[in-house]
C-alpha cells in the first residue's frame, strides 16, 4: 500500500500533524504556556516535513523560547 | 442507492457525456454523502472513494473536498491514523536519542522501541528522550 498516492497523502498529513504536536508538548514543558501559545499558528503552517523534524529537535534544547521563535522565522 | 457500497468506485467510471471531471468527481462525493447509510458506513465509503478515486485522479482533490471529521469514524482511517501516529513517535523519539547519544547505543534500543505498540507508553518515552540523562536511564524505561 506504501506507494498508494492516498496512503502516502496520509501518511505525510499524520507525521506533520504529530510532529507539531510533539514540538508544542516539548515546548511546553520548558517554557510558560503563554509564551509558547502565540507560536501555534507559524508553527501549524510549516508544511516542511524537514524543518519541522529540525524544529522538533530544537525544541528539546534550545535556550530559550525568543530563539525558537527566530528559527521558526528563519 | 441500493448498493452504496459500490460508491467508492465510482470516480473509477467514465463521467456522463458532457461532464466535465471534476463535476464527475464531485457528484461521486456528494452522492456517498448523502447516501441512506449509517454514520460509521459513510465514513469508510468517503476513505474508501479517496483510497480507489486516488488511484486515477489528484488525492488532493479527495482531500480538499471530505473534510476529515466526516472520516474520523472510519475504522479504516482509525486504524491509519494509529499506524502513522506510532511510527512518527517512534521515529521522533530516536532522532531526539540520536540528537544526544551515540548512534551504535541508540541503534541497540531501536527493535525494543519499535516493538512497543501502547501510543500513551511511547508518548511517555518521547518526552522523556528529550531530556533523559543517560541512555542506560532510557534503555531501563524502556524495559520498564
Amino acid at each position: 500500500m506504501q506507494e498508494s498516492k492516498y496512503y502516502q497523502l496520509l501518511s505525510e498529513k499524520f507525521t506533520r500533524e504529530n510532529t507539531i504536536e510533539y514540538t508544542l508538548a516539548l515546548l511546553e514543558r520548558r517554557f510558560a504556556v503563554e509564551a509558547v501559545r502565540p507560536l501555534i499558528p507559524a508553527l501549524q503552517n510549516v508544511t516542511d516535513l524537514q524543518k519541522l523534524k529540525q524544529l522538533l529537535l530544537e525544541a528539546a534544547d534550545v535556550q530559550n523560547i525568543e530563539t525558537f521563535a527566530q528559527m521558526l522565522k528563519e | 442507492m441500493q448498493a452504496p457500497g459500490l460508491l467508492p468506485f465510482t470516480p473509477l467510471m467514465k463521467p456522463p457525456a458532457g461532464m466535465d471531471i471534476e463535476s464527475w468527481l464531485q457528484q461521486c462525493v456528494d452522492a456517498t454523502r448523502s447516501a441512506p447509510i449509517d454514520q460509521r458506513t459513510q465514513a469508510d465509503l468517503l476513505c474508501a472513494i479517496s483510497l480507489f478515486g486516488s488511484i486515477v485522479h489528484n488525492p488532493q482533490f479527495f482531500q480538499q473536498r471530505i473534510a476529515e471529521g466526516l472520516m474520523q469514524e472510519s475504522k479504516y482511517y482509525q486504524l491509519l491514523s494509529e499506524k502513522f501516529t506510532i511510527e512518527t513517535t517512534i521515529e521522533n523519539t530516536l532522532a531526539l536519542l540520536e540528537d544526544q547519544f551515540q548512534a551504535e547505543a541508540v541503534n541497540a534500543l531501536t527493535p525494543a522501541l519499535r516493538s512497543v505498540n501502547d501510543l500513551q507508553k511511547l508518548k511517555q518515552l518521547h518526552l522523556e528522550a528529550a531530556k533523559v540523562k543517560s541512555i542506560e536511564t532510557f534503555a531501563q524505561m524502556l524495559k520498564e
